[in-house]
């Protein structure tokens, strides 16, 4: 489904954040990407958005080149892949129900399509009561459980995740695992970034460890059963 | 764009812009402060355009009569004058009506009325009174008529040199003074247009780029640029209307204030001038905000939306 291959990032400042890195993800896996501040995490989640451009190397999403597709085939591309950020990312000056809503608008799904599964989503990130406030008045893990509805309303087939429990209490950090679990029994493809081992273990299937922009291990043999929750 | 996207474009702008609080605020004070230099300088070229108006209205070309002149010859030769193309209006004056002017122009000038009564007759002649359509004509005004020979050759006798010669000095003061007029408003009008529109344009680009990080994630999670782009568009279109309503409010009250001081100074009702065009007004204030706010917001959100 995804491939990074030789995938070598160097940045402006000639900071090295990514060094020869080659990477398949199957269909349906759940890939938590580890490793500490600077080794690389969140440069391998642009790379995959096009955010930023490899300095060599490529990145194939199924059978597309995603740095050579037009900036028109890119925004189709982005359609298909949830992403969830660290920080949020949440539009501000729209509601909870807006914010989920804009995502279909851009999918281009109907306004009826929109009123029904917009607040079902809700209902399964447990948002359901806050439909019309606005983001700041959310906490932390509300708000990153809005980000989770957002990224998963158009059902997208990867899911992109970079860092989505740093910023929570270790509650609301368990409970966004929960939900990034339940999507990927669901057949959703997760890749994460994280630096808490123990989440990731408890919850990914597969463990990358990253260190100076090399892939330093690949668990690919660690398995869990499937999760009830 | 579909009529769904117009839709939602515009359902989405017109929330953001009732959202956007100080940033709205601040981007509708920026625009009426634009839109007050832009109008007032409108008024400023009107009222200087009212003044040389007045000034040119009082300069003409006389051409004095032969008292020999009768009737037939005087309306003959005024057939003649008004067919002329530079001409706007010859004025006959008679004799009589020479002689009541002149008494009323020196009616506080007891050795100018006294003069009169010694001379004991009606010096003054007939005269030809001509405006012309533009003062910069009455030149070729008097090159045509000399260059007219049947019409010389048919009055030879009834008619005095122009004054031209006298006014010439004058006319060329006053052509000079309103071209001068003229260059000095429009480089002026254009100069502060264009620093008004900088400092609307960096407003808008600073609050829209308040907002770059919310354009970013519309663009990560695959918008469209018209989507993104679009109800910022629009929130700008609604403050340049509100922005638009408050400037023309504001010079209706001012001038509404300062009517007698300007008709006093200047000659002008600005206050009814304002109330004559208000239409050609509106439409000014209204479109230049509109298309300050949608060039403004749309190259700030597009700097964003490069990658």
């Amino acid at each position: 489904m995804l491939y990074l291959t030789n995938v070598t990032k160097v940045y402006k400042d000639e900071t090295e954040s990514l060094n020869d890195v080659s990477l398949t993800v199957s269909p349906g896996e759940f890939v938590a990407i580890m490793g500490h501040s600077g080794s690389g995490k969140t440069t391998i989640m642009k790379l995959i958005l096009a955010e930023e451009i490899p300095t060599s190397g490529t990145i194939f999403y199924e059978s597309q080149d995603i740095h050579s597709l037009s900036r028109k085939d890119l925004l189709i591309l982005r359609r298909r892949i949830g992403t969830i950020f660290q920080d949020f990312r949440l539009i501000k000056n729209k509601t909870v129900f807006e914010n989920v809503a804009f995502a279909m608008e851009v999918g281009e799904h109907s306004d009826e399509d929109i009123l029904e599964y917009v607040p079902h989503i809700l209902e399964l990130v447990s948002l359901q009561d806050k439909m019309y406030a606005f983001p700041e008045t959310l906490s932390g893990g509300e708000k990153q459980r809005l980000a989770i509805a957002r990224a998963i309303i158009n059902q997208p087939e990867l899911l992109l995740a970079d860092e989505p429990t740093s910023s929570l209490d270790p509650e609301s950090a368990h409970s966004v695992m929960q939900v990034l679990r339940k999507l990927s029994d669901l057949g959703t493809t997760v890749l994460m970034t994280t630096h808490t081992p123990d989440l990731a273990h408890k919850y990914a299937r597969r463990f990358i460890e990253l260190e100076h922009g090399r892939i330093v291990k690949d668990d690919k043999h660690h398995t869990n059963s499937k999760m009830h929750i | 764009m579909n009529r769904t996207l117009l839709r939602r474009v515009i359902k989405s702008g017109l929330s953001l812009a009732r959202r956007s609080g100080i940033l709205g605020a601040s981007s509708i004070a920026i625009t009426v402060v634009t839109l007050t230099v832009i109008l007032g300088l409108f008024f400023t070229q009107a009222l200087l355009d009212a003044s040389i108006r007045a000034i040119e209205s009082r300069v003409d070309v006389t051409l004095y009569i032969a008292d020999s002149a009768n009737d037939e010859t005087i309306a003959n030769m005024q057939k003649n004058l008004e067919a002329i193309n530079e001409i706007k209006t010859v004025e006959f004056v008679s004799k009589e009506e020479a002689l009541v002017r002149y008494r009323e122009r020196h009616s506080t000038d007891d050795v100018a009325l006294q003069a009169l009564e010694e001379v004991g007759y009606n010096p003054l002649r007939a005269s030809f009174v001509i405006h012309a359509k533009d003062t910069a004509e009455y030149e070729s005004i008097i090159t045509s008529l000399e260059g007219n020979s049947t019409f010389l050759e048919e009055n030879k006798s009834f008619i005095f040199k122009p004054n031209f010669i006298n006014n010439k000095v004058v006319i060329d003061k006053i052509l000079l003074l309103r071209d001068g007029v003229k260059k000095f408003g429009y480089t002026l009008t254009l100069i502060f247009i264009i620093i008004a529109i900088m400092v609307t344009s960096n407003t808008i680009r600073l609050s829209i780029y308040s907002m770059k990080d919310e354009i970013e994630v519309m663009r990560l999670v695959g918008a469209r640029g018209s989507y993104i782009r679009g109800p910022f568009i629009v929130a700008q279109i609604v403050y340049s209307i509100i922005a638009a309503i408050i400037t023309l409010l504001l010079f209706l009250g001012v001038t509404y204030i300062l009517r007698d001081s300007l008709t006093i100074f200047f000659g002008v009702d600005l206050f009814q001038y304002y109330i004559n065009n208000v239409l050609e007004i509106a439409s000014l204030v209204l479109f230049s905000g509109i298309f300050l706010g949608v060039i403004s917001s749309f190259l700030s959100v597009s700097k964003y939306l490069k990658k």
